[in-house]
């Protein structure tokens, strides 16, 4: 074929093409495009042009918008051949708009209607070009146009039709879940269509739906592993071979699946070892493509249940990507490293100084996996190493996104594991000093607290050490140019808290300082409160010490400057801190007493110095109050809202179908409202909000005449996130209690079943560290960065990681991490507990018995857990089983029946193209007019379809006579 | 004035501490009140061990562009939503960070939390944009794929065929990838499609034909 079957391009259009390939540069190359847009816009409003002609215009513009210009003046046109009938000019329509048009784009109401046209035409070619369009073009509002029409398709004859309008509905799935979720029995219907490109394309909505919710499809896992194995066995098409693999994109696929539904489930793992051994053992290493099935297979296996042997494979084919040449299978194998090592921890050892050369490569994409990799590993002992080089790094590039991102970890993991008080604050300098401006604010104030508060240590000297060492360094830095605005805000902090504190700094010096930093950043209004406010404190602190206060003359003006400033805030403080100045000693040691920041501040809630105003008030007539939960009604109406929450159905963008008609409020009012004044008005105005969206049926409060707690409010299309309504958070909510408790429960097992695994796999396999013979040509610098990263001997290490998450987690470095979750005991108002299985643990602690030792607790917990989760999860499986093969299969099953008769030959034969033939003709025979279709076409002979068959059978024939199982093919039809 | 100006009581010795240490951001309770967080606030992906961070998203092939080794863009495809300005954007920076990449180099590039695969093939790079947690080599084979057949519809391609062809080379593209996904792994079958497509009378009219005698004997 080739380039010869185009059409023939004018020559006009060719010089184009070949003046812009010509040009030198960007400019040229800019300047001939504009002009080509000036001459199109002519053209393109000429009356009557040629189709030909204007065929080649489209493609044209379609040239113009890929080189990056704007083409939007002639999107119309494009729109408009999509109407025409020939099926050349068509396509070339459908392609234009699909490359010129968002799904967002005005023009796209012009084109559903030719999209629905096109969509039923009888030439597959034109089906397929609409489909292309759909693809790309419907959005979320006009899916319900096209939707019938498409899923419709799914039963056409021809497979690339039907794969395509699977893509449609995948597509469609991404865009608003809600509008398929009813056909989600189509998919699984496919997964057994007789072509095995829709079976691959069914794959990836399959993929997309298992992601969302893993539990509906556990019954698939026998079909998902018989397929894969046929897959790996050689029984697709030839023409699914990719470099001597078999289909290994759909080997990919199915794998990434299975790596889903086994992920945390014994029982389902189970049954996929031997599969994903077999494909370890089978697959061609020496290939790229085999490499990519081999890695989907390490990340399947890191992923599900762990088995010492597929774990024992995958460190193998670790070691080979590793010790590759090529740059690819080295990135490949530190990012497969990374997964594996929290189930084995011990197998990075052997590949520590492939990690350290990977780490030293000049390949940056190298490089940040492995740094990622060594984010995975940090632990207390090798942290400062870590950490260290992660800010180098940082230092030294320019790309924001990534340096926000090394910036978070370096943080997190110095929170986590810092060794020392001192190493944490200077690490922070550091990060402050070189990206402030990317650090998340809520780490400058852990840090602020962590000044304040310490550790947690006893010892009071440490304390003040502390204290003075951060003030000394932040006084060093201050006077650096460019400060991000967080870290001054820090510094200003902690010099106004601490800086006169051990009496190494005079006042005059600290706030001498603080009013530079106001000045040279008068922009920063937040670094300005924070210097003006830690003004006010070391004054306060001199007052109340009964040192005279001297105020420089710059601190003078700036609070000159302050208290007519614009900024309210700024004004305010600059008041308060001439009022403070103006105070005696006494005074001061009661508003600001010295090292209060972490003091409780206790405030009683029943703000009893109110009592004589309420008394005075109720004296003179006023209505006494009511607590919201003696009102009538109102336990009531929240204990509906609570329940109506949690069943609310998904939720469409525009509505198509009539509006019901409102319905009276069957319950007749009992309770008049008590005083109209307060109550009706609280409650009348929320609900109404709530509603909004909801299709109908409420009879809308009005304050006039309504019962608040009877009426019985609809509230499905509420959504969760606005939680139970403000009235009702004086009562908690009957179900909010338990409901937290079982996430608790529910998260504790979940944690536990992750790190028993762990437990168990460093004790059944041990690797022998190959250190040894490496060392011989290595360089000691090397060596020592080896033995800092990796820990120095091997044996402690590894208990540490025996130990396994709660180690870490109670204590690290007897830092905050012990001290957070003591505090966490005590403290009532807790913080939901980050998703962290760490924590996790200790959380269960506080909630089931706060004062018992953390670590027999634990203990205990992974004694039982595993007994617990393996049940769990067999009821899990059993419960949905059974009725879902049922309800899937069960049309699949009689279909074999049947379709007997018709196939009987190719029955016989238990490959999956015929298992999935028979399948389909049960699809057909649904449609009616289909069956004697299918039927004609299978006695008509020479047809592409059974020719393909054919030529799957006799090979599969030929090449494996000993596949006459019919048991393989129970599985997939149940 | 205000009643902060005279701070004598408790409840103003509140006001002002509060005001010192927080007065700005959300946090003002997080130290005011005492809540305590744990310092080491873990990130989603460190913080849910097994499941999540190893859950890999159906392959999405954000964006397919191919750019001569001068920097001349060849082809482009968007499959997800991006304006005039961010493609134009994003080529510019691909191109600055591809074109000058060492060849012994991995064949990956971060870009904005994406992956951008690319290999080069004589002059021409072929860059795809997939998502991070995405498996790196089997977009690398998608690319490889889209080659051969390219290679068997022009008959061994070069860059000329695609710089005059681009339109076709779309049409091929599109019977491979569909909504950013890899529909077809058969080249016979992609092939079959195109070719089908390229003498689309003839077929179409041989359809409706066979369809129509179809639908005749149906309804008999």
């Amino acid at each position: 074929m080739g380039s010869q079957g185009g059409i023939g391009q004018s020559k006009e259009f060719l010089d184009l093409v070949k003046s812009i390939g010509e040009a030198r540069s960007k400019a040229e190359e800019d300047r001939i495009v504009l002009g080509e847009i000036e001459t199109l816009k002519r053209r393109l409003v000429e009356p009557g042009i040629p189709k030909r002609k204007m065929k080649e215009y489209i493609i044209r513009l379609v040239y113009i918008e890929m080189l990056g210009h704007d083409a939007s003046f002639g999107y119309i046109h494009a729109v408009k051949m999509t109407h025409d009938d020939n099926l050349f000019l068509k396509r070339t329509g459908y392609l234009a708009v699909t490359l010129f048009l968002n799904e967002d784009h005005d023009l796209i109401i012009l084109i559903v209607n030719t999209i629905q046209k096109d969509l039923k035409s009888d030439n597959f070619l034109i089906v397929c070009a609409a489909l292309n369009a759909v693809c790309k073009l419907i959005n979320e509002e006009t899916i319900p146009a096209v939707l019938p029409q498409v899923v419709e398709l799914l039963g056409h004859q021809k497979e690339a039709v039907r794969k395509k309008a699977i893509m449609a509905l995948h597509r469609f799935h991404q865009k608003s879940p809600s509008s398929v979720s009813h056909l989600v029995s189509n998919f699984r219907k496919r997964l057994c269509d007789n072509d095995p490109g829709v079976m691959g394309a069914t794959l990836c909505p399959l993929l997309d739906l298992i992601n969302r919710d893993v539990s509906s499809f556990k019954d698939l896992v026998v079909s998902f592993v018989s397929i894969l194995k046929q897959v790996a066995e050689h029984r697709l098409p030839k023409a699914y071979d990719y470099h001597q693999l078999p289909a290994p994109f759909i080997q990919i696929r199915l794998l990434k699946i299975l790596a889903l539904l086994g992920s945390g489930d014994k029982q389902s793992s189970e049954q996929m070892y031997t599969v994903v051994g077999d494909i370890f053992r089978k697959c061609d290493s020496s290939s790229n493509m085999g490499n990519a099935v081999i890695y989907q297979c390490i990340c399947c296996v890191s992923s599900i249940h762990p088995n010492p042997k597929l774990l024992e494979s995958a460190a193998d084919q670790i070691a080979r990507f590793l010790k590759s040449d090529s740059h690819n299978l080295k990135y490949l194998g530190i990012d497969a490293l990374g997964r594996l090592i929290k189930l084995s921890p011990e197998i990075a050892e052997q590949h520590q100084l492939a990690v350290i050369d990977c780490l030293e490569d000049p390949d940056d994409t190298l490089k940040r996996k492995t740094f990622e990799l060594l984010h995975k590993m940090t632990k207390s002992s090798n942290v400062e190493v870590i950490v260290d080089r992660m800010i180098d790094y940082m230092i030294s590039i320019n790309d924001n996104h990534y340096k926000t991102e090394i910036v978070s970890r370096c943080v997190e993991l110095a929170e986590q594991f810092a060794p020392s008080n001192q190493w944490f604050i200077q690490t922070m300098n550091r990060v402050f000093e070189h990206a402030g401006d990317l650090v998340n604010i809520k780490v400058a104030h852990n840090l602020m607290r962590l000044i304040a508060e310490g550790f947690g240590e006893d010892d009071d000297t440490a304390y003040t050490h502390l204290r003075s060492s951060a003030v000394d360094s932040y006084l060093r830095i201050i006077g650096a140019p460019k400060l991000p605005s967080v870290f001054l805000q820090v510094i200003c902090w902690v010099l106004g808290e601490y800086g006169t504190a051990d009496g190494k700094y005079s006042a005059s010096y600290i706030t001498g300082k603080l009013c530079d930093v106001a000045e040279a950043y008068s922009n920063d209004e937040t670094v300005k409160a924070y210097a003006v406010t830690a003004l006010i404190k070391i004054y306060a602190f001199e007052i109340a010490a009964g040192r005279k206060v001297d105020i420089l003359p710059e601190c003078q003006s700036l609070i000159e400057e302050l208290s007519a400033s614009h900024s309210t805030d700024l004004q305010q403080r600059a008041y308060e801190l001439q009022a403070v100045i103006a105070l005696d000693a006494q005074a001061v040691e009661n508003i600001m007493p010295s090292d209060a920041s972490s003091k409780e501040i206790e405030i009683d809630k029943n703000l009893p110095f109110l009592n004589d105003h309420v008394e005075r008030a109720i004296e003179k007539g006023a209505q006494p109050y009511i607590p919201e939960s003696e009102r009538s009604g109102f336990s009531n109406a929240s204990y509906l809202n609570s329940q109506d929450l949690h069943d609310i159905p998904p939720s469409h963008g525009l509505r198509f179908e009539a509006y019901e008609l409102p319905k009276q409020p069957s319950v007749p009012l009992t309770t008049p409202p008590i005083s109209i004044g307060s109550s009706n008005e609280l409650i009348a105005v929320p609900e109404p909000a709530y509603d909004r969206g909801n299709q109908a049926a409420v009879s809308v409060p009005s304050s006039s005449n309504s019962g608040p707690a009877e009426v019985k409010l609809r509230l499905d299309g509420v959504q969760k996130k606005w939680g139970r309504p403000t009235y009702s958070s004086s009562s908690p909510s009957p179900s909010a209690a338990p409901s937290q408790d079982t996430v608790n429960g529910l998260t504790v097992s979940n944690g536990a079943t992750s790190v028993t695994p762990a437990i168990s796999k460093g004790r059944e396999t041990t690797y022998e560290p190959t250190r040894k013979s490496q060392v011989v040509e290595i360089s000691p610098e090397k060596q020592k960065l080896a033995a800092s990263l990796f820990g120095g001997s091997s044996k402690q290490e590894r208990k540490s990681s025996l130990g396994g998450g709660h180690k870490t987690a109670a204590k690290p470095s007897g830092g905050h991490g012990a001290e957070t979750s003591v505090k966490k005991m005590a403290v009532p108002a807790q913080q939901p507990p980050p998703p962290d299985l760490l924590d996790l643990g200790e959380t269960t602690v506080a909630t089931s018995g706060p004062l018992i030792d953390p670590f027999k607790q634990l203990e205990g917990l992974l004694d039982m857990v595993e007994p617990t989760s393996s049940t769990n999860n067999h009821g899990d499986v059993n419960a949905t089983k059974v009725p879902d093969v049922m309800a899937s299969f069960g049309d699949t099953a009689t279909a074999v029946e049947h379709g007997g008769n018709h196939f009987s030959s190719i029955e016989d034969v238990d490959n999956l193209m015929s298992g999935l033939s028979s399948a389909t003709t049960d699809v057909s025979s649904d449609g009616g007019i289909a069956t004697p279709q299918s039927t004609a076409q299978i006695s008509k002979g020479p047809n592409l379809k059974d020719a393909l068959q054919k030529d799957a059978l006799v090979r599969q024939m030929g090449v494996n006579p000993s596949s006459q199982n019919p048991n393989l093919f129970k599985d997939l039809l149940g | 004035k205000s009643n902060t100006h005279g701070p004598t009581s408790s409840k103003n010795r509140w006001l002002f501490l509060s005001n010192a240490c927080f007065f700005s951001s959300p946090n003002r309770t997080e130290i005011s009140a005492r809540i305590i967080l744990p310092l080491g606030l873990p990130s989603p992906e460190l913080g849910t061990a097994g499941a999540y961070s190893q859950r890999p998203s159906s392959i999405m092939i954000h964006f397919v562009c191919l750019i001569s080794r001068q920097g001349k863009v060849r082809l482009t495809k968007w499959y997800s939503t991006y304006t005039q300005k961010e493609r134009s954007k994003a080529i510019r920076e691909l191109s600055g960070v591809i074109l000058s990449r060492g060849p012994k180099l991995c064949n990956f590039v971060d870009w904005k939390g994406y992956k951008v695969v690319y290999k080069r093939y004589a002059s021409l790079y072929f860059c795809m944009c997939i998502d991070d947690e995405d498996n790196e080599l089997e977009a690398l084979e998608v690319i490889h794929h889209f080659v051969e057949i390219l290679d068997r519809y022009f008959g061994s391609v070069c860059e000329l065929d695609l710089i005059f062809n681009f339109h076709k080379a779309y049409y091929i593209l599109d019977e491979l990838l569909i909504a950013g996904e890899l529909q077809e792994s058969s080249k016979k079958t992609v092939a079959k499609l195109i070719s089908a497509q390229d003498s689309l009378v003839e077929v179409a009219k041989e359809e409706a034909s066979s369809i129509s005698n179809i639908i005749a004997q149906a309804t008999k």
